[in-house]
């Protein structure tokens, strides 16, 4: 039985659960699937013996591998494993099998794509990853859900088919499916790069992730925060390791975000925007592309799937209670959700990286690996991003929803199973941030050497975050912070919300007026050429008049005259 | 002489509140003992409290100057330095970000958006 086991992907258990959720009528069966499948996909993953290629199978030709078990796939399906497991415990309240089936089978889709060793079967999970979360946007139930949840379809299929079809040009060009290292120059090697952009959120590729995610429910945006992006994260990094302007790109995914949200008053989407900028971090470590950058970006990953996830817990959690996560609607909540307040100040920690957090020590690999590539500006706007991280999830997401000015909302504290998932999220971000040796061991490679609490780097991370946290209460302190305003800012969806509909709707007005025109020279013509023919034809018309044989005689002369002068000059 | 006035039944004492005084303000027991962080001077002592603490580090730095990695980190304060006016401006940017970027919050809800 165990032999069974230990050659299948953790990924199908999951699948399997989020199939028979779907034809489940009875919660409790739903909620005992949601806990069980995670618990069952972490004995496959542990009962996995050694690192290998499994489940292997042929079809129409083709070879996929769905357990490819190796240190890059391992840290990555672990804390998937993980993070279903904390989703299931957080969604235990919810009664929406729509939901429920949803998140199984894009946890499922996630952790079997991390596993796959091919690109036909990492296309499978990558389109099954879209097709399956966008039933957790529209599992918002509202006009506004329902339109981000067909443009983030939209834009997700797009990703799934330019990566097949990079895979096709990659494979004809190296006669192989396997997916390992892809050679960017290489016939299909952009097109798959920009599959990976897309769902990675690159800059100017970004914005179905702001659009999207605040758009779900409470349990929604906490399951859509850990998979997507972090997927994408890993193919780029086992396909684009070392690629160097993946430097620059993540240098800019780091630091765009922290402006968009400074002045965001939503405050999902502010973690939406610093979910990008995390990313950046992770771009950036696989840009390096050493040991110690790649380490950096799975440390990273691991560590900020847990405290985004727990970030978004609290913000569903205050969601779930008042209705609102707006900044402007909020503050003084730690009166009423003092735990709740007590788990989003430990996840505003970790990822702020405060020592003996998670997030410092995960981060200081990624700073660490691109100050020594000698990459001297992405190295300044990685410091500058990691003062604005302090800046939007550090301060502004527990200070606006919690503390601030007190909204005055008396809001019960959050359920017992919210707590508990975020109770366990938040002894995570610690547990990591003390015993980083756990979290060491299961990156990709050897960490022996590392010490991420030298004197240099406490001192050097301290200064930032305290000058940083002096800065803020500066601009507060002589009213130079922006105040919170309701409303929206305009970004890269703009572009097709507003100008390419308004460019489509001018279109089409502009075509139904061509054929309207059209129709009505199409009908002039009509009548005019009926007229004449009536005309000349009719009874009445020209060809049925007596015309008089003199005058036929002068044209028939005037004709013949001009055929001999012709024919005398030529 | 009997006092002929009757004396008036005694209404019984009303059973003492069961529940604490206070108890409906809606505040969560565990909060309470924190409720000072609404005091005047909880809201202006972490200006000081922050503004003291970066510059005992920036002592520090002084007595124990850092190995740096990258040229930047060469720069006394490099940290400091850069948390500081990185915030700022971060935070400064949004004064005409705003200003470029706001619309109201139905923008895409009108007639022509995204529906």
């Amino acid at each position: 039985m165990i032999d069974l086991m230990s050659g299948l992907s953790p990924a199908w258990p999951v699948l399997i659960a989020g199939v028979l959720c779907a034809v489940m009528p009875w919660h409790y069966a739903r909620k005992a699937l949601m806990i069980l499948a995670p618990l069952a996909a972490g004995l496959f993953w542990f009962l996995t013996p050694q690192t290998g290629v499994f489940g292997v199978f042929e079809a129409a030709g083709f070879t996929f591998e769905t357990y490819r078990f190796d240190p890059l796939s391992r840290i990555w399906g672990l804390v998937f494993i993980l993070a279903a497991f904390l989703n299931g415990l957080y969604a235990l309240h919810e009664r929406d099998r729509m939901s429920d089936t949803a998140a199984l089978l894009y946890t499922g889709a996630g952790i079997g794509a991390v596993f796959a060793g091919d690109f036909l079967t990492l296309f499978f999970f990558w389109e099954l990853t879209a097709i399956t979360s966008v039933f957790l946007v529209w599992a918002g139930r509202n006009p506004a859900a329902f339109r981000a949840g067909h443009r983030y379809l939209a834009i997700h299929v797009l990703s799934g088919v330019l990566l097949l079809a990079g895979a096709i040009f990659y494979a004809n060009h190296s006669g192989s499916w396997q997916f390992n290292a892809v050679d960017v120059n290489a016939p299909g090697g952009l097109l798959i790069l920009l599959a990976f952009g897309i769902k990675a959120a690159f800059p100017l590729l970004h914005n179905w992730l702001q659009d999207a995610y605040p758009k779900s429910t409470a349990v929604g945006a906490v399951v859509l925060s850990a998979f997507t992006t972090k997927l994408a994260i890993y193919a780029l990094a086992r396909g684009f390791a070392g690629l160097e302007p993946l430097i620059w790109v993540g240098a800019i995914m780091t630091a765009f975000p922290v402006f968009y949200a400074v002045i965001e008053n939503d405050l999902r989407k502010v973690l939406a925007y610093s979910l990008n900028n995390q990313l950046g971090f992770m771009v950036a470590g696989i840009g390096v592309g050493t040991a110690l950058g790649l380490n950096g970006a799975a440390a990273h990953a691991f560590v900020h799937i847990i405290y985004k996830g727990l970030l978004f817990m609290t913000m569903g959690a205050v969601l779930m209670r008042t209705g609102s996560t707006k900044a402007t609607d909020l503050g003084g909540l730690y009166k009423s959700m003092p735990l709740t307040a007590l788990f989003c100040l430990i996840g505003a920690g970790a990822i702020s990286a405060f020592p003996l957090m998670s997030g410092f020590v995960a981060k200081a690999l990624t700073i660490s690996a691109v100050a020594q590539s000698g990459q001297t500006i992405p190295f300044l706007i990685l410091v500058f991003a990691s003062a604005g991280v302090l800046e939007h999830s550090g301060i502004k997401i527990p200070y606006f929803a919690f503390f601030a000015h007190d909204a005055k909302k008396r809001v019960k504290e959050a359920p017992w199973n919210m707590l508990l998932a975020m109770g366990l999220a938040a002894f995570l971000c610690i547990y990591l941030g003390v015993n980083y040796g756990a979290l060491y061991d299961l990156l990709p490679f050897s960490m022996e050497a590392y010490q991420p609490y030298s004197l240099d780097h406490i001192v050097g991370q301290m200064q930032l975050l305290l000058a940083a946290l002096f800065a803020f209460t500066f601009l507060v302190r002589f009213k130079l912070y922006p105040a919170e305003v309701p409303g929206v800012n305009l970004d890269t969806d703009w572009l097709y919300r507003k100008a390419g509909n308004n460019f489509v709707r001018w279109s089409w007005k502009m075509f139904d007026r061509m054929m309207g025109s059209l129709g009505h020279v199409r009908t002039r013509i009509r009548a005019r050429l009926g007229d004449r023919l009536f005309n000349v034809f009719s009874p009445a018309g020209a060809l049925s008049r007596d015309i008089p044989s003199g005058l036929l005689a002068i044209w028939t002369s005037v004709l013949l005259g001009i055929v001999l002068l012709i024919a005398y000059l030529a | 002489m009997t006092d002929a006035t009757p004396k008036t039944p005694k209404t019984p004492k009303k059973k003492a509140e069961t529940v604490k005084p206070d108890a409906d303000d809606g505040i969560h027991p565990l909060a309470r003992p924190f409720l000072w962080l609404d005091s005047k001077w909880a809201r202006r002592a972490p200006f000081w409290i922050f503004l003291t603490a970066a510059l005992g580090l920036l002592a520090w730095e002084f007595f124990h100057p850092r190995h740096a990695y990258s040229k930047w980190e060469e720069i006394f304060g490099f940290y400091e330095i850069e948390g500081f006016f990185g915030f700022c401006l971060a935070v400064l940017a949004g004064w005409p970000l705003r200003k470029l970027l706001w619309r109201s919050e139905d923008y895409y809800d009108r007639e022509g958006s995204d529906d």
